[in-house]
Order: structure tokens, then C-alpha cells, then sequence
């Protein structure tokens, strides 16, 4: 990791007046207390594109020493920045923190799944809320195992390991952490594949597609923290406070 | 509730309150807080140096012992026996705690028998506690072997399942993954040389079978419980077992 530089810089592009606080290391805690009351009326926008603008970071390249016909010869790789076009970012987390209510869930999210193909796990990156089920199938004909890790600050704790070792194998977990959001996916047959999995109690989140961009509409008036994470570039988020109707067109910059 | 019952049980409540008062508590104690008050006594007294005052495994004496103690803190426990993912059942770490832990390396733990059982299941919700989470996993017994284990079936299916990446070809421990392994906390690990005939989660048949069925929690080690039979499970304990001394004739006795 020292190849990467984790301090980030939040940018806002967009004209307005809004009062921005650029933070360093994050401390937020899990959004327990977050209600599902409705679809606000008049609710506000948030919306726009996540860019990168560092140097260039190393992804670890990892060796393949088994399973070639389906991995590939030579080095693998995943932790690389999705990067396109005028730098635009892809599979980061923007959030609002602070949402206390607000819309529901929608029934997209009932539950998740990740697909293991040809030694890698797709999504990279993916929003679930609490307790949902995540589907895991594995449509290589070779052994992946899926060792799922929570993250919170500094510590990493295994909350499950097992194997899929034939192609159709599908088995289900319900992802409840015990703190934190992060949760971390690896196999260790194939060290380089990786994912992850952002659990948040709100909906008031967007993983951003591959142009970088996020929306994230129907937001309750009032002020909030909007964050923008990615899980090699790290945390930067600022404050601002929107009104009925508003609609916010920002660009986001991680360095 | 008759009202003489519920006067009762307020006096006996009363009692048991001034009881961990005079231990020196104030928290509202009820007798699961009692068992875990004892528990963490005897933590302290003959845990602590190794596993840490906080369950962090970070004791004064962790540094100079062949295995790293176990943090608590995260919550993985490697030998279990409920279902792949869940907790560990209470007897789970009843049985680390009585019967201690002995590797290819040596000795990892102490076997504690001679606190008392009740002294032990203390000690383990002082575990449990330190774990973070309330309620123990659900024991999943095996069914008994099948009848006809054959060493070359399991052997084919060790093939199979690719117990060989990690375990070797010969079950030595040296296959091609072997060498760049970490734990859950990024210390380097190596995979089990089957053929030593130690293995840190028991040495039963029925210990191997569970180490297949869920994995060890915090190492690469996954589980097997979601992807092969019980059956099947019970022949690949006959051919690893057959790989060492402890021969064949074990499975099934």
C-alpha cells in the first residue's frame, strides 16, 4: 500500500454557496438509527460525477500458479482504479451521512449477489442494507473459496470462509455486521481476486457506475455530510445543506 | 405469578444484589453475571498472561509461545463444530479450554482440567463476553461413517476439491499456495502437514470431520459443509488420517 497515497481531496465543482468542511480520517459509526418513513414530498437531488485526479497507483500484481485455463497465464490483477475518459471513477461509495428518515430501501436490495467469473468477483463493489441476503455463485469449474472480512478502521475480522468448488454452486449468507459498513471479499485459492460490500441502514447512497456517476434523489431538506469513499483512495467528505426541491450537480475529486 | 411467588423472587433478586455488591460490583446482577464475574477472575488468574488482560491476545508471555494466542476481540474461533458461519457452540470452547490445543509445533495451549467444570464454563463466558456475542452457535453432530471408506475415494476427492493447492499432493503441507498465506490479522500461516498426524482442532476422526465441515475461522482454511456430503466428508477424514500414523482403523471406531 505505500505506493498509494490515501490522502484525498473533496472538491466541490458546482457554483452555490454551500459551506463545505473537508475532513480527515472519518469516524462515523454505522447508521443505526436511520427510519424508513416515506418517499419525502419535494424531496432534494444530489447528483454528479466522482473523479479521480492522483498519480498513478500501483495495483499489487499477483502471480498465476494454478487453474490457468481459466484464470489466465502470467499476472493477475483487481485492486487497479476503474478509471475512463476525463478521469472519471467508477465503484466508489458517495453517501449523505446524517440522513436520520427518509425513503425506503428499494426492493432491488432485498439482496445481493456476486458471481465468481473466470477468477474474479463481480461486482468490485456493491450497497446492501443490513441483514439482506447475499447470494455467492461460482460459475468457474474450478475450487474458489469465499472468505468474507468486516472492516472498521484498522481492524478486519473474519465473519465467514467457505468453499465453492463446482461451477453452478450457489450459497446465500445474511450479512449482519457488528460494527462498520465495509465488508471485504477474497479467495484465498486466487489471491488476487477481491470485492466489496458497503451495508448501510439508509439508501442514501450510490455506487458510482462506470462514467464515474452517482444520483441519489428524494433526500428530506436539511444539512448533511456528504462522503465519498473508495476502498483504495480512502474517505473525504464535506458538509452541506440543501432545501425542498433542490437539485445539486457536484463533481466529486479523490487525489 | 401469585403474589407470595413474586415477593419471592424480589427478595431472592435482593439477595443476589447485595451479594455482587459485596463482591465489590454495582452492575444489576443476575446469575449469568455471576457465572461471568467468576469467569473473568479466573481469566485473569490463568488466562490473561497469554491471551491479554483485554482478550487481545497480547498477554505479557504471548510473544514467546510457538502459536499467537487467540484474540477474542475478533471473534473468530478456529475449531468448531456448529454450521459453517455460525457461532461457536458453548462446548466448543468448553473443550479448548479442558482439553488444550497441541500442534505440529508443540504445545499452542494448556489443557486447564483441573479447574473444575464449573470453573470452565465460567471461563468460557468470559470468552464468550470478550467475543462480543450473546448467544452460543447450535453443535451439529456428524452422522456415524458410512460403512466401506475407501482411502483411494478419499484421495480422489482431495484431488477433487483441491485440498491439494494448499495441503500438497502428498498432503505435506507444500502445495503450490502454501507459501504466501496470511491469517485474518496478516501474520504468515501455514497450511496443516497432514502427515505429522497433529492437528491443533483434536485428534479424532470426528475433530478432522468438523475442521472440513466449517472451515478454521480466521485462516484460509474454508469451509466444506455447504459443498460435499457428510459421507464424503467422512472419507476424506479416512484418507487424511490414513496420510499419518494414526491409521486407517480410527475412522469408525
Amino acid at each position: 500500500m505505500s505506493a498509494i497515497d490515501r490522502r484525498t481531496v473533496l472538491k466541490w465543482t458546482s457554483g452555490g454557496a454551500l459551506g463545505l468542511a473537508l475532513g480527515g480520517a472519518p469516524s462515523f459509526v454505522h447508521a443505526n438509527g436511520y427510519q424508513a418513513t416515506g418517499v419525502p414530498k419535494n424531496g432534494a437531488r444530489v447528483r454528479g460525477t466522482l473523479k479521480y485526479s492522483g498519480g498513478p497507483v500501483d495495483a499489487p500484481r499477483f502471480p498465476v500458479v494454478k487453474d490457468t485455463n481459466i484464470c489466465g497465464d502470467g499476472f493477475r490483477s483487481n485492486d487497479a482504479l476503474k478509471l475512463t475518459g476525463d478521469s472519471a471513477l467508477a465503484d466508489g461509495i458517495v453517501q449523505i451521512k446524517g440522513v436520520t428518515h427518509g425513503k425506503p430501501w428499494s426492493s432491488d436490495f432485498a439482496e445481493a449477489k456476486m458471481f465468481q467469473v473466470e477468477c474474479s468477483f463481480q461486482p468490485y463493489m456493491q450497497v446492501i442494507p443490513p441483514g439482506a441476503n447475499l447470494y455467492i455463485i461460482n460459475l468457474d469449474p474450478i475450487l474458489h473459496n469465499v472468505h468474507a472480512y468486516e472492516v472498521h478502521g484498522n481492524t478486519k475480522r473474519s465473519i465467514f470462509n467457505f468453499s465453492q468448488p463446482r461451477a453452478g454452486q450457489e450459497n446465500w449468507v445474511p450479512l449482519n455486521l457488528r460494527r462498520g459498513n465495509q465488508v471485504m471479499v477474497t479467495c484465498n485459492a486466487h489471491n488476487w481476486m477481491g470485492a466489496w460490500i458497503y451495508v448501510s441502514s439508509s439508501p442514501y447512497l450510490s455506487v458510482t457506475k462506470k462514467d464515474g456517476r452517482f444520483d441519489i434523489p428524494d433526500l428530506p431538506p436539511g444539512t448533511y455530510t456528504l462522503s465519498a469513499w473508495h476502498p483504495i483512495l480512502g474517505e473525504r467528505y464535506g458538509e452541506f445543506t440543501v432545501g425542498p426541491g433542490d437539485d445539486l450537480n457536484v463533481d466529486l475529486i479523490l487525489t | 405469578m401469585s403474589r407470595m411467588t413474586r415477593s419471592r423472587a424480589i427478595a431472592a433478586g435482593l439477595a443476589v444484589v447485595f451479594a455482587a455488591q459485596g463482591m465489590g460490583g454495582t452492575a444489576a446482577a443476575n446469575s449469568t453475571d455471576l457465572v461471568l464475574r467468576e469467569g473473568m477472575a479466573l481469566y485473569s488468574q490463568h488466562c490473561a498472561q497469554c491471551h491479554g488482560i483485554e482478550g487481545d491476545g497480547r498477554g505479557p508471555a504471548a510473544g514467546e509461545l510457538p502459536y499467537k494466542p487467540r484474540n477474542f476481540l475478533n471473534g473468530s474461533f478456529k475449531f468448531r463444530t456448529a454450521a459453517p458461519g455460525a457461532r461457536p457452540a458453548r462446548r466448543d470452547l468448553l473443550n479448548v479450554v479442558s482439553n488444550g490445543i497441541v500442534g505440529a509445533k508443540g504445545e499452542a495451549m494448556p489443557s486447564f482440567s483441573f479447574l473444575s467444570r464449573r470453573e470452565r464454563v465460567a471461563v468460557v463466558e468470559a470468552v464468550r463476553n470478550f467475543a462480543g456475542f450473546a448467544v452460543y452457535g447450535k453443535p451439529v453432530d456428524p452422522p456415524p461413517p458410512p460403512a466401506g471408506l475407501d482411502a483411494a475415494k478419499g484421495a480422489a476427492l482431495f484431488r477433487q476439491l483441491q485440498c491439494t493447492d494448499c495441503h500438497g499432493a502428498n498432503g505435506d503441507g507444500k502445495g503450490p499456495l502454501a507459501a504466501d498465506m496470511t491469517d485474518e490479522d496478516g501474520d504468515p500461516i501455514q497450511p496443516a502437514d497432514l502427515t505429522l498426524g497433529k492437528f491443533k482442532g483434536g485428534q479424532q476422526p470426528v475433530d478432522i470431520w468438523h475442521r472440513i465441515r466449517t472451515g478454521i475461522a480466521g485462516t484460509p482454511m474454508p469451509a466444506f459443509g455447504n459443498s460435499i456430503s457428510p459421507e464424503d466428508t467422512w472419507q476424506i477424514v479416512n484418507y487424511v488420517l490414513s496420510l499419518s500414523d494414526n491409521g486407517v482403523e480410527n475412522v469408525g471406531n
